[in-house]
């Protein structure tokens, strides 16, 4: 089995799960019970924080841990809308951000918000120019991603910091930085971030957890109410458990972040064999400003399902579509300007520095083999050569 | 067991239990059916146990002039588990969930009338109902039914009663026992799944061909569905979709059976061999080759499609057929005169449509072509299919040998 859907989701590394284990079963009290085994796990919870502020070079007070990056990104865009309701607030984000946030954005506006959708330029990113121009006295929160989850493209976050505090103090960043942590350095005081999300399941930790970095005094609105936890913002049972696995998992990427990344494009560099006018095989964004992690190909005349189920069939290897059969949204690859026919034939390859230069090789193999058999269909409302 | 048999264990087992909640069914067309009657009654029987298999408690079935009645001899039956199998099953025209009481006497009918009025009126008037199939019994149907409704009149807060529209009505049997109910539920009716012999269904994960298999399932045919697979074209989640749709359809007959027919070698082939525009009649023509010889593998006599006339290219009267020539068995297409709406009603209410609706579309779109043929000739398809035959037929034969089987 090759395993290259890293950007949906990774395989849990061996020490978090191991931690997992060992909290479920040594420190499996409630944090906020009065007991002993209550007072462990929060000193373990704290601890936790600790750590991860200290690798993202925050105070680990301004850490809440969540269900993961969608319920993180929910809440802190929802959480300053509903808190400056009454300004009758601005709000900026980009075309290409994941649902988690353009969708809550998509949701406000049906609530008679004011929201700015900024377009993409054909090299993934926005122009600082229009977001200049956008900003106004009353824009309260900007959301950019670090890096964008379809095609890599890695967006200038410190760049987009500085100009959003130069052209108004008062306006909060937010960055969705799911497909960049622990995978790349970001300075998150020095970029003036004020909301950082994250997730444990993309950098090997368990799944249901993750959480984000709140600018102290920074205040919102929760989504949910019944409990203390987490300053109140996240009232619900802490997941011990999770946050744990999530601190080993994040430790490891920190400490081996250089190293991951050379692996990781070593992988892209073979992967990138593939796509050459013979192949009829492209690649969508650029090389520069793009994450190693991510490979977004568009396959000419092949539809990326069909080529998806060919690979998991013959070789079991498993990739990503850029979009479902048929279902010619794309919500990130239209946003660059692609046809119909360009989203219904991209493959997303999601690299760990788990893959090996191996499994690359057998990759762009099979599928070079696949291809020759699935082009002899052509994709419907084609003429085929008689 | 025979019913004979069961009916004397049954006859035991009541003398320990008093009164208990049983459920009432009722049984429409079979009854008319003469010399059949008895073995209509026992597929019946087969195919609502089937139903409860996997339930707990100890359902047996007691025959009782025309209609059954369901007790579990572990107690009472639960009808919020038990109702939702038994109403699917083909044949059935009527449920009631029922107080089932040994003792005939009058006192103690009035006291089980109330108690059973009690629990199901939600307002307005009501009426008694009185069958009495013990004509010894002191009382005729008239009496016992003024009897029991003056009772709930003086022991209920006086209900209006209204004898010519009442909003609900009690019912009292009197036969071997006493049995009284108030709510009765329409069911699907038809003939028992399997009366009527067996029927090879062509089943694609849409909306329209399990709705023709329930219709003619409600005729009594047994169903042996078949599915073409197509991968890569199609995907591991349109199977399931189609599985979980023959599944849906065997709640309602006796047994299911589900061919998955590897299709991609045969399906690749035509669409090499055949000009576009004709690769979606071609390709249904092949589907119905195949389906006709498991028909003779399987000993059914007919093929079941959902088409529905003038639906989409395939479905004009000329397609229609154009295809025929694939098949000497009829094939039953009971949509045909449907429109879209009605179809996806009947899919709503069978619990088919959710299932259906779905999002994983194939990517099989990929052989639709851009403009197919609305009006192919049949000679010329025919030749074509002729033309093919040498090559598609040891294809055709393969996937049938290497189809995988799923039964329910």
């Amino acid at each position: 089995m090759i395993y290259f859907d890293n950007c949906a989701t990774t395989k849990p590394s061996e020490n978090a799960l191991k931690e997992f284990n060992k909290v479920n079963t040594e420190l499996y009290g409630n944090p906020n019970s009065l007991n002993l085994m209550g007072v462990w796990a929060e000193n373990y919870v704290t601890d936790c924080k600790k750590s991860l502020g200290n690798l993202l070079g925050v105070s680990h007070e301004d850490i809440i841990f969540t269900s993961g990056a969608t319920e993180s990104n929910n809440l802190i865009i929802q959480g300053v809308a509903n808190q400056n309701k009454h300004r009758n607030p601005h709000l900026i984000t980009q075309m290409s951000e994941h649902p988690s946030v353009i969708e809550v954005y998509r949701h406000l506006e049906k609530e008679g918000f004011d929201v700015t959708y900024l377009s993409i330029n054909e090299y993934g990113l926005i122009d600082l120019k229009e977001l200049e121009s956008a900003i106004k006295k009353e824009t309260i929160l900007v959301s950019i991603m670090h890096v964008n989850n379809e095609t890599g493209a890695i967006f200038p976050i410190e760049e987009i910091g500085k100009l959003i505090k130069a052209t108004n103090s008062n306006t909060l960043f937010h960055v969705d930085g799911v497909q960049g942590f622990g995978k790349y350095i970001l300075p998150i005081k020095n970029a003036n971030i004020d909301f950082y999300s994250f997730s444990s399941h993309k950098i090997m930790g368990v799944k249901g957890v993750g959480g984000f970095y709140k600018r102290d005094k920074v205040q919102i609105t929760p989504l949910f109410f019944g409990g203390h936890q987490e300053k109140s913002l996240r009232p619900t049972t802490v997941n011990v458990a999770g946050i744990g696995a999530l601190t080993v998992a994040t430790k490891e990427a920190f400490q081996n972040m250089e190293a991951n990344l050379e692996q990781a494009t070593k992988v892209k560099n073979k992967l990138l064999e593939l796509v050459t006018d013979e192949n009829e095989i492209y690649l969508n964004g650029t090389i520069e400003n793009f994450s190693s992690y991510i490979l977004s190909l568009y396959i000419k005349d092949v539809r990326g399902e069909v080529l998806l189920h060919a690979l998991e069939l013959s070789k079991k290897i498993f990739i990503s579509t850029g979009t479902a059969c048929n279902n010619g949204n794309n919500n990130v690859l239209s946003t660059y300007g692609y046809d119909k026919d360009r989203l219904l034939g991209t493959i997303r390859i999601g690299i760990a520095h788990t893959n090996t230069i191996e499994e690359a090789t057998t990759l762009c193999e099979e599928l070079l083999s696949q291809l020759e058999m699935l082009r002899l269909v052509k994709p419907n409302n084609k003429k085929r050569k008689k | 067991m025979k019913i004979e048999e069961i009916n004397s264990k049954l006859n035991d087992y009541f003398i320990d239990h008093e009164t208990q909640n049983v459920l009432l069914i009722k049984y429409g067309e079979i009854a008319l059916r003469g010399g059949n009657r008895r073995l209509f009654e026992s597929k019946l029987i087969t195919n609502i146990q089937k139903n409860l298999k996997d339930l707990e408690g100890e359902f047996y079935i007691k025959k009782e002039q025309g209609r059954f009645i369901l007790v579990n001899l572990n107690g009472d039956v639960d009808y919020d588990v038990v109702v939702p199998r038994v109403s699917t099953v083909l044949g059935i025209v009527a449920i009631a969930p029922c107080i089932k009481t040994i003792s005939n006497d009058i006192e103690h009918i009035k006291k089980m009338s109330l108690q059973v009025f009690k629990d199901t009126y939600t307002g307005g008037s009501f009426k008694v109902v009185t069958k009495r199939s013990d004509k010894s019994y002191p009382l005729d149907s008239n009496e016992i039914s003024r009897e029991v409704g003056k009772f709930i009149f003086d022991n209920a807060n006086e209900p209006p009663i209204d004898v010519k529209n009442p909003d609900m009505k009690l019912f009292i049997e009197l036969r071997t026992h006493v049995y009284i109910f108030t709510k009765l539920i329409k069911t699907f009716g038809g003939l028992p799944s399997g009366s009527s012999g067996k029927g090879v269904l062509l089943l694609s994960g849409g909306i329209d061909s399990p709705v023709s298999g329930f219709v003619m399932a409600k005729r009594g045919v047994e169903l042996v569905a078949v599915y073409f697979d197509s991968p890569p074209y199609t995907s591991e989640r349109a199977k399931q979709k189609v599985v979980d749709l023959a599944k849906r359809l065997d709640d309602f007959t006796g047994t299911m059976k589900l061919y998955v027919i590897p299709f991609t070698e045969a399906q690749l082939h035509l669409y090499k061999n055949v000009p576009e525009e004709k690769l979606t009649i071609l390709l249904k023509h092949t589907m119905i080759k195949i389906a006709t010889k498991i028909a003779d593998q399987e000993k059914a006599y007919g093929l079941i499609m959902g088409d529905s006339v003038g639906q989409v290219a395939s479905q004009t009267m000329l397609s229609i057929n154009a295809v025929q020539s694939a098949t000497t068995l009829p094939i039953y297409r009971p949509l045909a005169g449907m429109d879209k709406q009605e179809i996806v009603d009947l899919a709503t209410k069978i619990g088919t449509f959710d299932i259906s609706a779905r999002p994983y579309e194939d990517c099989c779109t990929v052989f639709v072509p851009k403009t197919p043929e609305t009006k192919p000739k049949r000679s010329i398809i025919e030749n074509i299919a002729r033309r093919l035959e040498e090559e598609l037929n040891p294809m055709i034969d393969k996937a049938i040998e290497n189809a995988e089987i799923i039964t329910f």
